[in-house]
């Protein structure tokens, strides 16, 4: 009997077994799957993340905000109160679940208890850079948004108050800071507070949080628009499902714990601040800090490296253009100390870089034997750096563009290690990091967990490991898509597939690198991304020497051009002066006319202000040859392919940013012309 | 004089750090007798150790006049702090007059001389501690009260202005106890000392000390007994299904 209820079970197990196999080839995708099922069934808003870590870590510091003498602490409890406050003060109010609310603020605790407030009032940020200084730039966000409400703070104000007449739509204006006199529409913090007292005295507390828990895993968290793009900006919507997932992922890279401080410097509305600066650190039970407000953006900035020693953070995030303002200040500091510091520091870095090589793992072999040199460095010398970053600051991390390994070098040399990430927006930030684990200069790090990277070529098809080809993701973490933007949506997100427009490989140690844009954004040193198409075609159609233009910026202080003249134009303009370009002289002439002619989109000319002067190229290759599908720089759609050409002309590229070849008048160009 | 700002207390063990205590935040003067109390492994000696510099905090900081004590060098942490343990194993074969001796250590030179100037001091801090009759007696040859008295003369003898003490009643019959702690107790009055001590003795702890501290895994509730007992703080702590505490007669009672 036994035996036969045995061979039954070994039956139907077998069976399992076989289904299992006929509908789940691969084990481990099926397995992955059934973990990203799981998750779907899983109800995990921002709103529950916040509650959940309350409950948890009710006493512990949640934020630290510095508006007089020294730094003040609230705890989770403490802020959960007033984001109760606020959120039943803009019910109160009127805000529904489904509105659009806008933030514009400088980061400081009304900040995080702002966007949380929304939540428990059924809103959607849509968090706005301070950066914006243009008033078409914060209209176009407020009016493409549908932002019904907006919490500003009273530095921000002025520029609220500029285009409110053109904002028919926003219906209430939260004034975090008090004012002398409110114009029409504008409220006060403190009134919005008020009410919500009063609403919460008149209503139950399951009333309240009826909102805040309806909220889905796919209900909207946060529209961010992108920064500057030929095209309007767009916005990329978040849900809430996307944050605590990415929130998740970001936390298999480097364990966090409840002692946690970090200093945020990046603005909150950067995706990226945003999740590893706020959001994980709330999922931790840690503490965020923020740079103390200064009456301008200067002030602010000035506030910093005090800020850091205050707070003390155990670590920084960080973009490439404050990776260089810290390291300007590190080494004007030993300066100051003499030079023989100066010797002593470049020797005690030149030892440690040999001694770490291209991570910074204990290096086995010859090299360990620097080991008692490169503690005896560190104990006398880069320890007293590290005392200015607060003492305690055990590595930053690196987002925004890539940061060159020159600058990792030094950090890792100083004993504080500048991890670098990469991300994008539209996937909630995170995608891999470096970290005190694993760290390879000039790598993005390993990968979250889970996340599906591939590796695709202009068609789409997948590349093998080590094949350089666009970035492509998918993972819970992937955008909804763009606000209102269904064509673009399309074209970025296919079959859950998020297509980054990113270059890039995977080692063989299963490590990604990040090369640059595969799509054709130009990307400036501080990370500030633009889409060159509209000045391409632009220069194409308004000027007559220029037929065939590509722009150019990796990651550069100043942009370029790659062009391809029109000479027959140039050749009737120099008629006029009497020259022609089979002389040296009237080669120059030439060149100086395609100058002249792009110079009048730049500060003074005739159709300057089209685009931003940062944008426009400073110099510029003259090429001898047209794109042409015949030399493969043009498809058969008659698209330009940028790839081909940065790769036949990388010289003329590099001789551009080099002090002799950036001018113009170099002798290429001229050859050019012949 | 003692400040602990927003202090987690544990260890770390390789990746991760294991939290005993955390978001402990409180101050102390001088001149006051502090009892810390709390349940078993609650980590009343971690916090001991980590005010004492002993080990390091796994965040904030611990403040003693005016600054964090990790800036302090092991010198001057010994001139300001007085730290009594304890553990059993002395220094065998010494007399308590040498043992209190020892507490002049950050004062003498290399090998330990005392000068007429120490020897004062530590006379002085024997008499104190009551103990003029014994002073000649090896220190494992007497009483585990008087041991203890020992200990507490040679913290006095260092003339730190601070003393931590671990669990000074311990082994002590109840008599002895008592003296204890009202020693403890005219010291801090008298000398303007600042005394912490940890103790399981709760009802003599409620009788003789100035402030409470009560460690609980997510924070410190400090204040004096009046002020832990009327915020409930104290039957929280006691209360069970055996015993409660009776907060007007601050008495401990069996159900």
């Amino acid at each position: 009997m036994k035996n036969a209820k045995n061979s039954i079970f070994t039956c139907v197990f077998l069976q399992l077994k076989k289904v299992k196999r006929i509908f789940a080839p691969n084990k481990t995708d099926s397995k992955r799957k059934l973990l990203v099922k799981i998750n779907i069934f899983m109800k995990k808003t921002l709103v529950d993340l916040f509650e959940e870590s309350v409950r948890k870590f009710p006493n512990n510091t949640f934020l630290l905000e510095k508006t007089d003498k020294v730094f003040e602490p609230t705890t989770y409890k403490e802020v959960q109160e007033k984001v109760y406050q606020l959120g039943a003060g803009l019910q109160a109010l009127g805000v529904k679940k489904g509105d659009n609310m806008a933030l514009l603020s400088e980061g400081r605790n009304m900040w995080v208890i702002g966007e949380l407030a929304m939540f428990y009032a059924g809103a959607a940020n849509v968090p706005l850079s301070i950066k914006l200084e243009e008033s078409n730039d914060l209209m176009f966000r407020l009016i493409h948004g549908d932002v019904k409400y907006m919490m500003v703070s009273g530095n921000q104000l002025k520029k609220v108050r500029l285009i409110k007449d053109r904002l028919p739509d926003v219906e209430k204006i939260i004034v975090f800071d008090p004012q002398d006199s409110y114009e029409e529409r504008e409220i006060a913090l403190s009134e919005v507070q008020q009410m919500g007292d009063e609403w919460l005295k008149n209503h139950t507390m399951e009333e309240f949080l009826a909102v805040g828990q309806s909220l889905q895993n796919d209900d909207i968290a946060t529209i961010t628009y992108t920064s500057g793009t030929t095209a309007d900006p767009k916005g990329v919507v978040l849900t809430h499902r996307n944050y605590t997932s990415n929130v998740e992922q970001a936390r298999t890279l480097v364990s966090i714990d409840e002692t946690w401080r970090t200093l945020i410097i990046l603005p909150l509305d950067h995706c990226f601040a945003h999740v590893v600066g706020f959001y994980i650190m709330m999922a931790c039970g840690a503490t965020a800090a923020t740079v103390q407000v200064g009456r301008t953006g200067a002030e602010t900035l000035r506030n910093i490296p005090l800020n850091i020693k205050e707070v003390r953070p155990h670590f920084i995030l960080s973009v490439p253009s404050l990776a260089k303002t810290f390291k300007k200040n590190i080494e004007a500091g030993i300066k100051k100390k003499g030079a023989m510091t100066v010797r002593l520091f470049n020797w005690g870095l030149a030892v440690k870089q040999c001694y770490f090589g291209d991570s910074n793992l204990d290096p086995k072999g010859l090299r360990a034997l620097l080991k008692p040199l490169v503690w005896l460095f560190d104990k006398v010398l880069f320890s007293k750096v590290r005392d200015n970053f607060g003492g305690e600051l055990r590595f930053f991390i690196g987002g925004g563009a890539l940061l060159d390994k020159d600058l990792q070098k030094f950090y890792v040399g100083v004993g504080m290690p500048m991890y670098q990430g990469y991300g994008l927006s539209e996937a909630t930030p995170v995608i891999s990091s470096n970290g005190p684990d694993l760290y390879r200069f000039g790598s993005s790090g390993k990968l979250v967990k889970p996340i599906e990277v591939k590796i695709c070529d202009g068609d789409g098809k997948e590349l093998p490991v080590g094949e350089l080809g666009e970035i492509v993701v998918k993972g819970e973490n992937v955008m909804k898509g763009y606000w209102k933007n269904p064509d673009s949506t399309a074209d970025t997100v296919r079959d859950g597939w998020l297509y980054t427009g990113d270059l890039g490989y995977m080692s063989a140690e299963n490590l990604l690198y990040v090369k640059g844009r595969f799509k054709s954004l130009l990307i400036s040193s501080d990370g500030e991304k633009y889409s060159p198409e509209g000045i391409e075609e632009a220069f194409v159609e308004h000027l007559p020497t220029v037929d065939q233009v590509i722009l150019y910026n990796n990651q550069s202080p100043y942009t370029i051009a790659l062009l391809v003249p029109n000479k027959e134009n140039i050749r009737t303009r120099l008629k006029e002066q009497g020259l022609d370009l089979t002389t040296e002289e009237g080669r120059k002439a030439g060149v100086q006319l395609i100058d002249a002619d792009i110079a009048r989109f730049k500060k003074g000319g005739d159709l300057a202000e089209l685009f931003p002067d940062r944008w426009l190229p400073s110099t510029f290759a003259v090429l001898p040859e047209a794109f042409t599908e015949q030399n493969g720089m043009m498809n058969s759609t008659m698209k330009i392919v940028r790839g081909k050409i940065e790769k036949a002309y990388a010289d003329r590229i590099a001789a551009l940013y080099t002090a002799e070849g950036k001018s113009f008048l170099n002798e290429k160009n001229l050859d050019a012309l012949k | 004089m003692l400040e602990l700002r927003d202090l987690y207390i544990g260890y770390s063990e390789d990746d991760h750090r294991r939290i005993v205590a955390k978001t402990l935040n409180a101050s102390l003067s001088c001149g006051v007798l502090t009892c810390l109390i709390g349940a078993n492994g609650i980590g009343k000696s971690t916090l001991m150790r980590t005010m004492a510099a002993f080990q390091p905090p796994l965040r904030g900081e611990v403040w003693i006049n005016g600054r964090s004590v990790a800036s302090y060098t092991p010198k001057e942490l010994s001139e300001r702090i007085g730290v009594v343990l304890t553990e059993k194993n002395m220094p065998a074969d010494l007399t308590i007059e040498e043992v209190v001796g020892l507490g002049r250590a950050p004062y003498t030179n290399f090998w330990g001389t005392l000068k007429e100037e120490d020897r004062k001091i530590v006379d002085e801090a024997i008499a104190l501690v009551g103990l003029d009759a014994l002073r000649s007696r090896k220190i494992h040859q007497v009483s585990d009260g008087e041991r203890q008295k020992a200990m507490i003369a040679k913290a006095l003898a260092q003339q730190t202005s601070v003393i931590f003490l671990d669990e000074p009643t311990a082994f002590l019959d109840y008599p002895s106890k008592i003296s204890m702690m009202q020693l403890l107790r005219r010291l801090a009055h008298e000398r303007n000392k600042l005394i912490l001590l940890s103790t399981h003795d709760l009802e003599i702890a409620f009788q003789t000390a100035d402030h409470i501290w009560l460690l609980q895994q997510d924070g410190l509730r400090a204040g004096t007994l009046d002020e832990l007992s009327r915020c409930g703080a104290i039957s929280d702590f006691l209360d069970s299904d055996e015993l409660y505490y009776d907060a007007k007669n601050h008495r401990i009672m069996l159900r």
